[in-house]
């Protein structure tokens, strides 16, 4: 199978990952070509955080309204930045386009002017991996980045398939700390359970790339949902708005507290 | 491949791309603290002002989005407005907290049926309080409801609103464009704040020695004004019918016909 990796890079760990999918899929047997999204000009670190930042006051209402949440996935604007010139700017050759890209905050600038300059995506199946600071949080991480992504793939004619989240260890505006405890809070493991290199980033790797070759799932109708880790830990924080935490804290504590204390009566 | 020929750009291999990585792995990135910023801002100056900066925008957008989106959606998508949710939430959680007190109220009143306090509560007080919640809370129901003025059935999920918020159990027994009935089959405050008459007729022990006191009377009235009011908000058209099946009175349920006020004659629909 004729398979197109498109990445956009800003660290390094997308394409230490690309690498990574590229190796295994070429040990399928299948064929890989390459494509490297690069801005024009190379941007410091701060502005590119204030391109995004409109998004932060949103994505704090999205904490406590799961309605807001789902407007604002549904309904955010990204803005474009211009690339260089691609290599393959007509995909309609490839049976299968993999995109890769870090996450910030939500879909990448390179990746939204891609996604509207590249042509021949009509009929195809695409698989997205990503990499990001945190754990695969279902509504911070997972959902901000596969939602919009499909919908947008979607819109010109492709079918998302596959995703792929992974955590690389790594936060360019130093916040790491934050994702560490979330990772403690929500799954009750460290964060490197959850990185490139881990046995569950492996076990996805095998996941994605078997998922992306047969091409039958849609990940729109799932909502993106699935590739999330639903493991141990505290459920509902982090994950979920405050008033869903709060309610899931009522049911246990009826469940352990009240019921408890009915039974020994 | 012949496109690329063409155009005269070199193609990307995995190899470039394995020398990428390796280059990259030899400077790696690493993961600093955030108060490293406080301690040397001499040291990176782009930085520090970078952060600065950030965390200015980062505060100010904190603030000023929430309150921008709020004002925004208001205006184009008012069904899902926080504001809206929260005025709902607001409702049903003073219906919670008043329930008990208007009840006791009421019936404070009706066993002082000869003096002035009753005419006061029943003729005024409640009126003006019922008009005063319907004006907070009934715009914001409607859209959270997302109630249809053109159906009477519809109209009645305020009072479902009413029961799930007061822990009253019910049932519709007919659902119709122009004539809606709900049954409600079991009451909280009935055999509490609300006295129970049994069918037999025999009453709780008169107090004020005043005989019988019907202590529907609350229900009947405030229940009725009250989802009066707000039918009365949505269509004019429509009306709630007198309750004559009471469980405080003995029956098996309260009973609630929701109607149009004149027959429909047929026709097309308005």
């Amino acid at each position: 199978m004729n398979i197109l990796i498109t990445y956009s890079s800003r660290t390094g760990h997308t394409a230490e990952l690309a690498l990574l999918i590229a190796e295994e899929l070429i040990s399928m047997g299948h064929t890989v070509d390459f494509e490297k999204i690069e801005r024009t000009v190379k941007e410091h670190r701060w502005p590119l955080l204030w391109r995004t930042q409109w998004h932060w006051g949103a994505l704090a209402i999205g904490l406590v309204s799961n309605k807001y949440r789902e407007y604002f996935i549904a309904n955010y604007k990204i803005p474009e930045v211009a690339i260089k010139p691609l290599l393959h700017p007509d995909v309609s050759e490839y049976d299968r386009i993999c995109i890769a890209s870090p996450k910030h905050t939500i879909v990448p600038c390179v990746i939204e002017r891609y996604l509207r300059q590249v042509e021949g995506l009509k009929n195809k199946k695409v698989g997205y991996f990503a990499t990001w600071a945190g754990p695969p949080l279902k509504h911070f991480e997972v959902e901000h980045l596969f939602r919009p992504a499909a919908d947008r793939l979607e819109r010109r004619g492709a079918k998302l398939v596959s995703i792929l989240g992974l955590s690389s260890l790594y936060h360019e505006y130093y916040i790491m700390f934050i994702f560490r405890l979330l990772s403690k809070l929500r799954f009750g493991q460290p964060i490197e359970n959850f990185s490139v290199k881990s046995d569950y980033g492996i076990r996805n790797r095998t996941l994605f790339c078997n998922e992306l070759i047969q091409g039958e799932l849609d990940v729109q109708e799932s909502k993106g949902w699935r590739r999330s880790y639903d493991g141990p830990g505290i459920p509902g924080i982090a994950t979920a708005s405050t008033i869903t935490t709060l309610r899931l804290i009522r049911r246990l504590f009826i469940k352990y507290v009240v019921r408890g204390r009915d039974e020994l009566i | 491949m012949e496109t690329l020929q063409a155009s005269g750009k070199k193609e990307f291999t995995i190899n470039d791309l394995r020398l990428e990585v390796e280059t990259w792995q030899k400077q790696k990135p690493q993961n600093k603290n955030i108060f490293i910023f406080f301690k040397s801002p001499i040291k990176d100056p782009p930085d520090f002002f970078g952060f600065l900066i950030s965390f200015i925008i980062l505060a100010l957008t904190l603030v000023f989005v929430p309150v921008f989106e709020i004002v925004r959606l208001l205006i184009l998508r008012p069904a899902l407005t926080l504001f809206h949710t929260t005025m709902v939430i607001i409702g049903a959680a003073l219906l919670r907290i008043l329930a008990k007190p208007l009840i006791h109220i009421g019936n404070k009143a009706i066993e002082n049926k000869q003096r002035g306090i009753y005419k006061f509560i029943y003729k005024k007080g409640f009126p003006a309080f019922l008009q005063f919640f319907n004006l907070c809370f009934g715009f914001s129901l409607k859209y959270y409801l997302k109630i249809d003025t053109k159906d009477v059935r519809s109209i009645g999920k305020f009072q479902e609103w009413i029961d799930d918020s007061c822990g009253v159990e019910g049932k519709w027994i007919e659902s119709d464009v122009n004539r809606s009935v709900r049954h409600e089959t079991w009451c909280p405050f009935v055999g509490r704040e609300i006295p129970y008459v049994s069918p037999a007729g025999q009453n709780s022990p008169a107090p004020n020695g005043i005989e019988n006191p019907d202590y529907s009377e609350f229900c009947s009235y405030f229940m009725r004004y009250w989802i009066q009011n707000f039918i009365k908000s949505c269509n004019p058209e429509f009306e709630l019918a007198p309750l004559t099946c009471m469980i405080p009175k003995g029956d098996e349920c309260c009973e609630f016909v929701y109607k149009r006020k004149k027959p429909w004659e047929g026709g097309e629909k308005s």
